[in-house]
């Protein structure tokens, strides 16, 4: 394990509690055998770099003990970048992290990574953490790899249902392909057919390809549910007739009754086979 | 509409909505009447004894009290005593932290049944102890012929004693460090190992210092044992003054001369020792009660 | 990081990037090997050699049966004394606030730290007919020293830390909720301490006195200086050892350990099962 040169960044930090943080920086290079150790100076110009980059600077003398979630996983970082690895291997790491440290060290995690250009896995069950810090994505899905891409790729293209269930809230929508075009309920929708496929397909849409419409051009239908308000926007959960609850986004001053009969169209989708 | 309920309408809040003090603890005059009858006990059965051994040895003044340490057999004693918790501390050291590793930071088919043999010595009675090394050592047992040929003593000297000390003392060290280490999980190795320690050097830089009080605690309480371990050595050592008698064989020498204040003059010396353990492990167990212990207290 | 995989097939061990199994493992059972199970073997060899039929005239001879009785005996006494008063002291320590409290605290664990010889003495010396307490036992006419009630005392005396430090812990633990709930709903406070607070203590006291007992009924140098060690009224079962070893009735003294130790070993296994039988009833031990 050693010799693979990866550095490992665990979700609990996994810091030297009896360690000050300055000698949780340095303890991969102290650890080499003195012929490959750097001299004391070094090493502690080295630690002095990294925790500038951390902003932590004056921190050195401090114990893990009497820091904040937040700063501990900095100094992982720290910990790890210092032996200079080929590859940062970071799993979970803000898991255990509240919401909002989480989306700071995001942008930090971010910053650091375009600084140093250390080529960085980061591994994630938060798709928005994977969407914005990665230049690539992998998306894994019961052991197996499912699609890689940049962001857009995956989100614009998605290889597999998987994939668009994962990244995202999908709508699914039994459909059917016929002549180049998706119907749903016997009417067309914009989304058209890959090439070649006929007869019952999947159709997956985003809430935000749904609209609100009158019967004559809605694709699907059903009753309001309930409609609350959630960060500005109104939140309506619709009952469609096969049992399946739909949620949607609407703007704020949408008001919608319960138990109203409402029609959607769909402006846009995803089609797989079935 | 009823008008609002004014906040004089409700009665005294606190007062109501809680029991009253007296449902929910005993009434004073039962509480004490426990606290006097748990100290009684123990004055009577714990402290009294103890002061006994230091009121004994002093009965015939300070000039009796020295002379008992000036014979040559208590400085065998002595010298006996520490030579014995001189080996079988650290070799018990040794053992409880290898087997601790490979107990706490592996997980194996047979854990827990090894984690029951190791602590078998603990419900050995000492007597058994030094019995069963008489069946291994002694001139008739197992290994009997073989080391009378090689013209080596074990029972009746002091390798025998040494060996019925480290049985007894056996379990001391891994049963402390074992809950400890298992507590403490292996994330730290494992992120020593990334960072490219070696095993031994992770062992050294970051298990150790993370077991340190539990590790002393342990020392202490096995040294304590080492040092005062009576039966086992009894049946293993043969009683030959000035040779194979340790502190307490000596205690027991001088007891049944009727030397009763050299004999408790030589036990104080014991009994100091007991008392210094006991302080020092109180204070470990107040200031590093979470470092020395998995949970709750164990003995 | 974990992902979901076929059903791994049984192995000795989970693997681990952890280093040192082989050698530490190894290392571990020579040495267990050599130190304990050996020597074990070797006493479980020699009295499977009598046979139990070998064992069983052992046991029956009447001065065995008298030590056996007495160990046992008056260690089951001694276990419960220690066990009721450990209860109290444990209660005491634990839920009082006094002065003076966290000493008697650790005044508990003397029986622990003391050596038995020392501790041998100083009761022998205490109780005997001369001595503090024996002087005012004679008064009322009990003999202490040199007796069977000599033999009591010394088994109270290193029962009582077990009793005390395996109680303790369960005692911190109680939840005042509970404790609170009865009072509202209308409970005295010795219908509360009766059906609400004490019962869960039951498999601790009882594991306390179980520990009592088989260390009680093992010990040594604390019992032989107070006890007398007349045969057939105050001898000890390890003392008849001891002397049939210097009579080189090496067969007589397994017989005796064997039993000793089956007895011990039958008490272990009592108190896994009441910690199992806890750990249901109660959901912990």
């Amino acid at each position: 394990m050693q010799e693979r040169a990866v550095g490992f960044v665990f979700q609990h930090y996994a810091l030297f509690k009896h360690l000050t943080v300055a000698d949780n920086i340095a303890y991969g290079l102290n650890a080499r055998k003195r012929s490959d150790r750097p001299a004391k100076a070094e090493i502690k110009k080295r630690v002095g770099d990294l925790l500038d980059l951390i902003k932590l600077s004056t921190f050195g003398d401090r114990y893990p003990s009497q820091l904040s979630g937040g700063q501990r996983q900095r100094i992982a970082l720290a910990r790890a970048l210092a032996v200079e690895p080929r590859v940062l291997l970071l799993d979970e790491p803000f898991g255990a992290l509240d919401a909002q440290v989480r989306k700071d060290l995001r942008r930090w995690l971010r910053e650091i990574h375009d600084r140093t250009g250390q080529t960085t896995i980061f591994v994630t069950h938060d798709q928005d953490e994977a969407l914005e810090l990665s230049d690539r994505v992998a998306v894994l899905g019961n052991g197996r790899l499912e699609q890689v891409g940049t962001p857009d790729e995956v989100q614009e293209h998605p290889a597999s249902p998987t994939v668009l269930k994962f990244l995202g809230d999908t709508i699914e929508v039994e459909a059917i392909a016929q002549g180049g075009h998706v119907l749903v309920n016997g009417r067309e929708t914009p989304v058209s057919a890959p090439d070649g496929l006929v007869g019952p397909v999947k159709l997956y849409v985003r809430p935000w390809q749904l609209q609100f419409a009158d019967a004559h051009e809605a694709h699907l239908e059903g009753f309001v549910r309930s409609s609350y308000r959630a960060q500005g926007r109104q939140r309506i959960e619709i009952d469609r007739p096969n049992g399946k609850l739909l949620v949607v986004e609407a703007s704020d001053n949408a008001r919608l009754a319960a138990g109203r009969p409402v029609g959607l169209k769909i402006n846009n989708g995803y089609v797989f086979s079935n | 509409m009823s008008e609002a309920i004014a906040p004089a309408d409700f009665p005294a809040a606190e007062a109501s909505l809680r029991p009253p003090a007296s449902v929910v603890t005993e009434t004073g005059w039962v509480r004490w009447t426990l606290i006097a009858v748990a100290v009684a006990f123990l004055a009577l059965f714990l402290v009294l004894p103890l002061v006994t051994v230091f009121a004994q040895a002093f009965a015939k003044g300070i000039g009796a009290y020295l002379a008992a340490f000036s014979e040559p057999d208590a400085h065998a004693a002595i010298k006996l005593t520490l030579i014995t918790a001189a080996i079988a501390v650290p070799f018990n050291l040794v053992f409880g932290v290898t087997a601790a590793w490979a107990i706490a930071k592996f997980q194996f088919w047979g854990r827990d049944l090894l984690v029951t043999l190791i602590d078998l010595p603990f419900s050995v009675s000492p007597v058994v102890s030094g019995l069963i090394y008489v069946l291994v050592f002694g001139s008739q047992g197992l290994l009997g012929p073989w080391l009378i040929e090689h013209d080596i003593q074990i029972i009746f000297a002091v390798p025998g004693i040494v060996l019925a000390t480290i049985f007894v003392t056996f379990p001391f060290v891994a049963r402390q460090l074992i809950p400890l280490m298992q507590e403490q999980g292996t994330v730290e190795e494992e992120a020593a190992l990334t960072l490219g320690a070696t095993g031994w050097h992770a062992f050294r830089t970051v298990t150790l210092p993370n077991i340190r009080w539990g590790l002393l605690y342990a020392v202490l309480l096995c040294n304590a044992r080492a040092m005062g371990e009576f039966g086992a050595v009894s049946v293993v050592s043969g009683h030959i003054r000035g040779l194979t008698n340790t502190l307490p064989l000596h205690v027991e020498i001088l007891y049944n001369e009727y030397n009763f204040v050299a004999s408790f003059a030589v036990a104080s010396l014991l009994a100091g020792l007991a008392l210094v353990t006991l302080v020092i492990k109180s204070v470990l167990e107040w200031r590093y009660a979470d470092d020395i212990a998995a949970g709750a207290r164990r003995h | 990081m974990a992902t979901p995989s076929p059903r791994p097939k049984r192995r000795f061990r989970q693997p681990s990037v952890i280093p040192g199994f082989g050698l530490t493992l190894g290392y571990t059972l020579t040495v267990l090997s050599l130190v304990v199970l050996l020597p074990l073997a070797a006493l479980v060899v020699r009295a499977s050699g009598l046979g139990i039929s070998g064992i069983w005239d052992v046991a029956t001879d009447p001065r065995v049966a008298s030590a056996l009785r007495v160990s046992f005996g008056v260690s089951l006494l001694a276990a419960l004394t220690a066990s009721f008063f450990g209860s109290i002291v444990a209660w005491v320590l634990t839920r009082y606030d006094f002065p003076g409290r966290r000493i008697i605290d650790a005044v508990v664990d003397l029986p622990f730290a003391l050596p038995t010889a020392v501790a041998g003495i100083a009761l022998a010396s205490l109780y005997a007919p001369n001595g503090l307490v024996g002087e005012q036992l004679a008064k009322v006419g009990i003999e202490a020293a040199y007796t069977p009630v000599g033999i009591f005392i010394a088994m109270v005396f290193i029962g009582l830390p077990f009793a005390v430090r395996t109680v303790q812990p369960l005692i911190s633990e109680i939840d005042k909720e509970v404790e609170e709930a009865s009072a509202i709903l209308g409970s005295t406070r010795l219908g509360t301490l009766t059906k609400v607070v004490l019962p869960p203590l039951i498999p601790a006291v009882l594991t306390g006195f179980a520990l009592a007992f088989a260390r009680g009924v093992g010990e040594y140098g604390s019992i032989i200086f107070i006890a007398g060690n007349l045969p057939y009224v105050s001898e000890i079962a390890p003392l008849l050892i001891v002397i049939k070893l210097s009579e080189f009735d090496y067969a007589g003294a397994c017989a005796i350990a064997t039993i000793m130790l089956a007895i011990s070993f039958t008490v272990l296994l009592a108190i896994n099962l009441i910690q199992a039988w806890s750990r249901r009833r109660f959901g912990y031990v």
